[in-house]
Parts: structure tokens; sequence; C-alpha cells
């Protein structure tokens, strides 16, 4: 061993103390050594090299920096890199619960996975909860039509949005209620009122809204309808209702129809009150057939 | 990429033939050495017979009809990209291809870094210092360009054969990639 070498060891020994105590150890690239130490020295800079990589990137992830790629060709880093693999993908996934995307679940993060995934699932339970919430105070509760709550949003809408013109209205009244009711009982009149927001929904296109506004009257927006549609809706609600009364003859239903039509945002509430007029002038035309057909309430066919 | 033979190729889904009823007894699975073994004999034979370059371009060929095929036989093409990734990755986990994870998406750009875990090809093979997966970024190619009808570009940039745990592919479209 000549001086050369002892000098070799003395650095070679500090290195290691440095990486003992995590600070970073640079190589020692060292020459003139004797032939065995010069080829242990080179292999001990090839670990040093490693180890300070190793070191960088491990400072790197510890303060979340997910954004460095490791150096290529150094193995030791392989737990790591498959850490920093797993963190990347939580941070996607975590994106993606952020964008609404709750069929995320994490697997590959141990005790993290499970809370994870029980937070996820969470989260679906109280969407849930605020779907039906939101469900609920927009829907009637007997006919699952929209109620007038959402009905009133929908005007709210169409008086922001001008573009969607012409919309038609058509207001429809169930005839006889009160008869009904006082005749057979509230669970004869609920039942009228159900049968009629099926004809009601049976007549129209899914992108019409259908709601029940009152008691027995009933409202729908047909968007893009002029009066040759409405009228056309109102055709098929008739020849759906006697389609319905043919085959239920022992709760036949009679509705009072009127429609209006808006050409623009100004005239909604003119279309709609002319859409109610309609249906009374209607109502009144109709009030004979209504009291046929509530006088065979309850007597067998 | 695109083969220079594009979508005129003979292969078809169904020339994998009725395995329910061509093997009743035996099942449709099989060890992952004895798929290993086709795969690397063949990869061998190609790289003797035509050097290493060219079998890696027709291993690459060979994956693009694959997840071509794959895409268009075996996902719903119609559903939009998160839940496509979704499906793929529910797919390639039950068929036991691989565990892919998206690392980065830019969904605008339709660039991806992607990692497949615990891949069929190549995980725990022994270190050779470059990447073996060219079929798989094929099959990544051919399975994009079957869903947006772009030509993609998949570039594995880690793999196990070159010493890391997890294969890596840089995805991004032939036009970005230029």
């Amino acid at each position: 061993m000549n001086e050369d070498d002892r000098r070799y060891l003395t650095a070679a020994a500090g290195r290691i103390e440095k990486l003992l105590a995590a600070r970073g150890a640079s190589p020692l690239r060292p020459v003139g050594l004797t032939p065995d130490l010069q080829t242990f020295g080179e292999h001990f800079d090839r670990l040093l090299d490693a180890l300070e990589a190793l070191r960088h990137f491990a400072i790197t992830l510890a303060n979340g920096d997910l954004a460095q790629d490791a150096p290529p060709g150094v193995h030791l880093l392989g737990p790591l890199k498959h850490l920093q693999s797993s963190l990347r993908h939580l941070t996607w996934q975590t994106q993606r619960v952020a964008a609404g995307d709750l069929d995320q679940q994490v697997d590959f993060l141990g005790e993290f996975s499970d809370s994870f995934n029980q937070m996820i699932q969470a989260l679906r339970e109280k969407r849930a909860a605020e779907e039906k919430v939101r469900y609920l105070s927009v829907h009637d509760s007997l006919t699952g039509l929209y109620n007038r709550a959402y009905f009133n949003e929908e005007l709210d809408r169409l008086r922001a949005a001008a573009g969607d013109y012409p919309v038609g209205f058509l207001i429809a009244d169930l005839d006889g209620l009160k008869t009904a009711n006082d005749a057979g009982g509230h669970q004869v009149g609920d039942l009228l009122i159900k049968k009629a927001a099926q004809v009601l929904q049976h007549s129209t296109r899914a992108e019409d809204v259908v709601a029940r506004i009152g008691g027995d009257e009933f409202a729908i927006v047909l968007h893009g309808a002029d009066e040759e549609q409405a009228g056309i809706a109102i055709a098929q609600i008739r020849a759906t209702m006697d389609t319905f009364n043919h085959r239920e003859v022992i709760f036949p239903i009679s509705m009072s129809l009127g429609a209006g039509i808006a050409t623009n945002p100004c005239l909604l509430e003119d279309a709609l009150r002319r859409a109610d007029e309609a249906m009374y002038q209607d109502k009144i035309q109709r009030k004979g057939y209504a009291r046929n057909a509530l006088a065979g309430l309850g007597q067998p066919r | 990429m695109i083969p220079t033979f594009g979508e005129h190729y003979r292969f078809q889904w169904d020339d994998l033939g009725d395995i329910e009823l061509g093997r009743p007894n035996l099942g449709s699975q099989l060890p992952v050495a004895i798929y290993r073994l086709a795969q690397y004999t063949l990869r061998e034979t190609l790289a003797q017979r035509y050097g290493d370059d060219t079998a890696g371009d027709i291993l690459r060929d060979a994956g693009w009809i694959a997840g071509r095929e794959f895409c268009l036989n075996v996902l719903d093409r119609g559903q939009p990209l998160n839940a496509f990734i979704a499906e793929l990755q529910n797919q390639l986990k039950e068929m036991g291809i691989g565990v892919l994870r998206v690392e980065r998406a830019d969904p605008e750009k339709l660039a991806f870094m992607l990692t497949v875990s615990e891949d069929l090809d190549c995980s725990g093979l022994p270190l050779m210092g470059v990447t073996v997966c060219d079929y798989d970024e094929g099959f990544i190619a051919g399975l994009l360009y079957a869903y947006t009808g772009q030509s993609f570009s998949a570039k594995e940039i880690d793999c196990w054969a070159t010493g890391d745990r997890t294969c890596r592919f840089d995805v991004k479209p032939d036009a970005l990639a230029a």
C-alpha cells in the first residue's frame, strides 16, 4: 500500500461518514492507486454516484415534487420510481375525482388505499343523497311529474334564453276532481290525478316539460312548438286519453286543455295567460261531458 | 405509427377460434411462461433472419393489429375518453395483461404518460439494458387509432428489462410527436 492508497482510504472513509450523516458525497475519481484498490475505487465511485442520485431523488419525492424524472440506469432507484409512478397515478385519480368521477379506486398504497376508497364511498353516498334531495325538490311526489318549483325554474331559463323560441305552453285541468273526491274519497281523486299524469307523459316528447302545478292543474312546455304543433299535441293528448279511458272504463278521466305560444321572452306571461283562458273556454264547453263521465263513477259496466 | 399495410390485413377476431368449444377441459388460460416462450422465440427468429431493428418493427406492427382489434371487439368506442380508459384498465387487469395506470393525461392534445405494471410481456425479465416491449408499443398505438382515428406514437421509456419495476410509455399523436 502506497501513500496514495492511504490517502484514498482516508478520503473514502470520509465519504462513508458523509453518507451515514445523510449528506451528499461526491465521487473521488481516484488515479494511480495500486491495481486492486484502483478497481475497488472505481466501483466505490459508481456506488457513490448511485447513492447520490438516490439521495437527490428521495429528497425530491419527500418534497412532493413528482415532476422530476429519475436518471436512467440507476437500478437502486427502482422502488422510489415505482412509488413516484403510484403517486403520479394517484394525482391523476384525484383530478378525476375532482372532476366528478367517483369510480376511481386505489389498490396499491396499503392503508391509504382503504382510506381513499372509504372517502370515495362517502362521496358517492353524499352525491346520492343530494340527488335524492334535488329530485324531491323538483318533482311531485304523487305523480312523479315535475312540480311548480321546477316549472318556474324552466320559465326562468326561457326568460334568459332568447334563442329557444317559439315555445308552446299547454295548460291541462282535470275535470270534476272535486266531485270525484266527494263521491269516491281522496284515493279515487289521487287515482284520477295519476292517470291524467300518465296520459300527459305518454302524449309528449322526452324534451317537453310536464309539470303538476296545482291540485288538478298541469302545465306543459313544448320546446320549439308553434300553434300548429301545439294543436297536434292537444290532439295527441285527447287520443291518448281516449285510449286510456277505453282500457280503464271504471274511472274515466276528462281534461280541459288550452294552448298559448310565445315567440320571444317578453311574451311568456302572455302565452301562459292565453293558454289558461283557452283551457277555461274548453272546460265550459266540456262540462256536460265531464258530468256524464262522473255519473259512471263506481258503477259496474 | 400506422403499419404500411394500414387497415388492410387479413386477420379477423374470429380467427382466434371458439376456444370454449375447442378446449372444453383445458380451458382458455395458459401459463405466462408459455406465452413468453412463443413471444420471445418468435422475436429471436425474426431477429436472426432480419436483424433486431426489423424484428422490433414487425412485432410493433403485430401489436398494432392486436390493439386495434382488441379495441374494436372488446371495448366500447362510443364512450368518453375517461370512461374508455377506465374500461381499458379493467379489461387489461381482468385478462391478466397488466395493470395500466395513467401518470399524466392531456385530454385536449391526447397526450399521455402511461405505466403498465405486472406486464405480460416483460415483468420479471432479466436485465437486458434495452426496452423490449415493442409489441406493447404497437398495441397502445393501434388501440388509440381505433378509438380516435388518429395515428399515435407510443414510445417505451422505462421497462423491466432496463431495470425498472414498471413499463412507462410516452404516448401522443404522431402529429404532436413530430
